[in-house]
């Protein structure tokens, strides 16, 4: 297995709690669908933290690292942000930022002139990938709007 | 060989992705709308969900299979691609039979499929104007209620059918499914979503998927099997048809497991698009033509946007409806044309013709002739569908998985298949000699006892 394909591997493996989260409210419903959502949430901040450290890695002599490593930061303070308003109970606006955050990302990391060099099945694969998750967070806010099961109402 | 007479060539899909589209318009149709989401609903959910996606297995995907090894072994019509085939086999070339039978299942279930596919058309504007001053069922009665409107509808959606069809494989059937398909995909999506926001999207999940197997009897084993064979336009040739405009590069097992699998795909999100509305109102998630004409404009005309959502709807169905429609009409012009004996346009025009003819008898069963019997105490209409749906789909279904699982030269299939995994072949083999033949009988049988 090359390496793209390793890191496709652990990155579908890394979505599949993604899934599981914003699909499980509409079966289980009831308490569980808060907490479904609420761990989905975290894991997103999680996640979106790592991705913001990314830019750490990528290539110094690349144009505009100093500019990458800005907004990568900026994506780490944004999952700190989705975590704080978790943590408040502002889901619906936390959920929101998930879903711009994470397609957003994609646009910045696609932006970066190193992409343009990597191979096909890594572009797919991010790209794939960061519509899955935000897929994802736009189910749970349905859920999250969606006047019969909100479990707030 | 005998069977070397000079057949008229239709010329082959543009694109691997041409049939895949023209196979699930055909598979997807009103049954699959209505039928898939309300049997899984009531036949215990994911339980039955699951025994579903085990009949297409076994079933479905080994029957289409070979419809596209036929088709595409001919290149031509169900009927002269059967007898080429079986003569090809060192068979007789009787086996030509299933060809014909195909073509007139075809032309019987088009005949009320076009008047049901009317009613959609109609409803487009019923919806859109509906003020809920008539109530849903009220709406329903003067619809079918009135002949000249139910064979005028009839009548736009045949028209519109032999356009489409007397127009060839590439600038008619090819052309429209690529806008067909995408849009009915669009719609579907954006019903869905309207429902996740909108509707009672839980209840519907649980509904749909929460699997009960104390609702598993023999009942649904048999309503699995019926949904798994009926559901993807098998033994009635037009899978055979399509088939034979397939490239010869294009991979015939991987395409069957595509075609099956979004045929899946959209009675699912068709069942997640229905019933969050139907359950957010309030109302009885029955079955056929009652839960879309009478159940979904009930909830159309009390919603918010329901004169914007509900023509969007029905837009949906009639496409659903125009994509399966295609496909029975496409065997049986594709004979007469590459026999030489009509143009293609005239074709169109004769079979379009005699189908619309017919199907005037099924407009009137809801009406002046609902009292005529026809065959047992049945309508004309659902003699129609009892000659067609019960008698000749599951022969036709039965002898072509008999035909290629017994009777047909191994080369000829190896030759079709190309190189696929020796397990899968030989677990595809026993399927359409054993498994399938025996399911679809059994399926043939209940219809009766």
């Amino acid at each position: 297995m090359n390496i793209s394909n390793f890191k496709s591997t652990y990155g579908y493996i890394g979505f599949l709690p993604f899934a599981f989260l914003s699909i499980a409210p509409w079966i289980a419903g009831s308490e569980i669908s808060k907490v479904a959502i609420v761990f989905q949430l975290a894991y997103g901040s999680i996640i979106l933290t790592f991705l913001g450290g990314m830019s750490w890695g990528w290539r110094d002599e690349q144009q505009n690292q100093k500019f990458n490593l800005s907004i990568g930061i900026l994506y780490s303070l944004i999952g700190c942000l989705i975590l704080f308003l978790t943590y408040f109970e502002i889901i619906l606006i936390a959920l929101l930022i998930s879903v711009v955050s994470f397609q957003s990302f994609y646009y910045f990391e696609k932006s970066t002139v190193d992409f343009k060099f990597r191979d096909d099945d890594y572009k797919k694969f991010r790209k794939m990938l960061s519509l899955l998750v935000s897929i994802s967070f736009l189910i749970s806010s349905a859920y999250w709007i969606n006047p019969y099961s909100n479990p707030l109402i | 060989m005998k069977i070397q007479r000079q057949l008229k060539s239709h010329g082959a899909w543009i694109g691997k992705w041409t049939f895949i589209l023209a196979a699930t318009g055909s598979a997807v149709g009103l049954g699959n709308i209505w039928g898939f989401p309300y049997k899984a609903g009531t036949n215990g959910g994911g339980a039955f969900v699951l025994i579903y996606l085990g009949c297409i297995l076994i079933i479905g995907i080994p029957i289409m299979i070979s419809e596209i090894i036929l088709g595409r072994r001919a290149g031509n019509s169900p009927i002269n691609a059967m007898r080429c085939v079986a003569l090809e086999s060192n068979r007789s070339a009787s086996w030509q039979i299933i060809g014909w039978s195909g073509i007139f299942a075809g032309v019987l279930i088009l005949s009320f499929y076009s008047v049901i596919a009317g009613i959609c058309l109609n409803y487009i504007f019923i919806s859109a104007t509906s003020s809920g001053v008539i109530t849903s069922p009220e709406q329903f009665t003067n619809v079918i209620s009135s002949p000249i409107n139910l064979i005028f509808w009839h009548t736009v959606f045949m028209i519109l059918t032999a356009l489409i069809v007397s127009a060839g494989i590439k600038d008619g059937i090819g052309r429209m499914v690529k806008i067909l398909m995408p849009l009915l995909g669009f719609l579907m999506i954006f019903m869905v979503i309207y429902s996740i926001i909108n509707g009672d999207f839980s209840r519907a999940m649980t509904f749909l998927f929460a699997p009960d197997f104390s609702n598993v009897t023999s009942d649904t084993l048999l309503q699995a099997m019926g949904q798994a064979f009926f559901s993807l336009s098998l033994g009635m040739g037009s899978i055979m048809a399509y088939g034979a405009y397939m490239p010869k590069d294009q991979k015939v097992v991987s395409t069957s497991f595509t075609v099956a699998s979004l045929d899946t795909l959209i009675a699912i999100l068709a069942g997640l698009a229905i019933f969050p509305i139907i359950f957010a109102f309030n109302l009885e998630p029955n079955s056929g033509p009652g839960l879309v004409f009478v159940s979904m404009l009930s909830a159309f005309n009390q919603m918010q946007f329901g004169q914007f959502i509900g023509p969007l709807f029905f837009i949906l169905l009639s496409v659903a409806a125009l994509s399966s429609s295609i496909s029975l009409l496409e065997p049986g012009v594709a004979y007469l044309s590459e026999e030489n004996i009509l143009s293609r346009r005239r074709s169109a025009e004769i079979i379009s013709f005699f189908v619309w003819f017919l199907g005037i008898g099924s407009a009137l069963s809801f009406n002046i002739w609902s009292d005529f019997s026809l065959i047992g105490d049945r309508n004309f209409l659902d003699s129609m569908d009892f000659i067609a749906n019960q008698i000749l789909l599951p022969l036709g279904g039965m002898l072509i998985a008999i035909f290629v699982g017994w009777f047909m030269k191994k080369s000829l299939i190896e030759d079709e298949l190309g190189s696929i995994n020796k397990s899968l072949y030989f677990l595809w083999r026993f399927f359409v000699k054993f498994i399938a033949p025996v399911c679809v009988g059994y399926i043939f049988y209940r219809q009766f006892f």
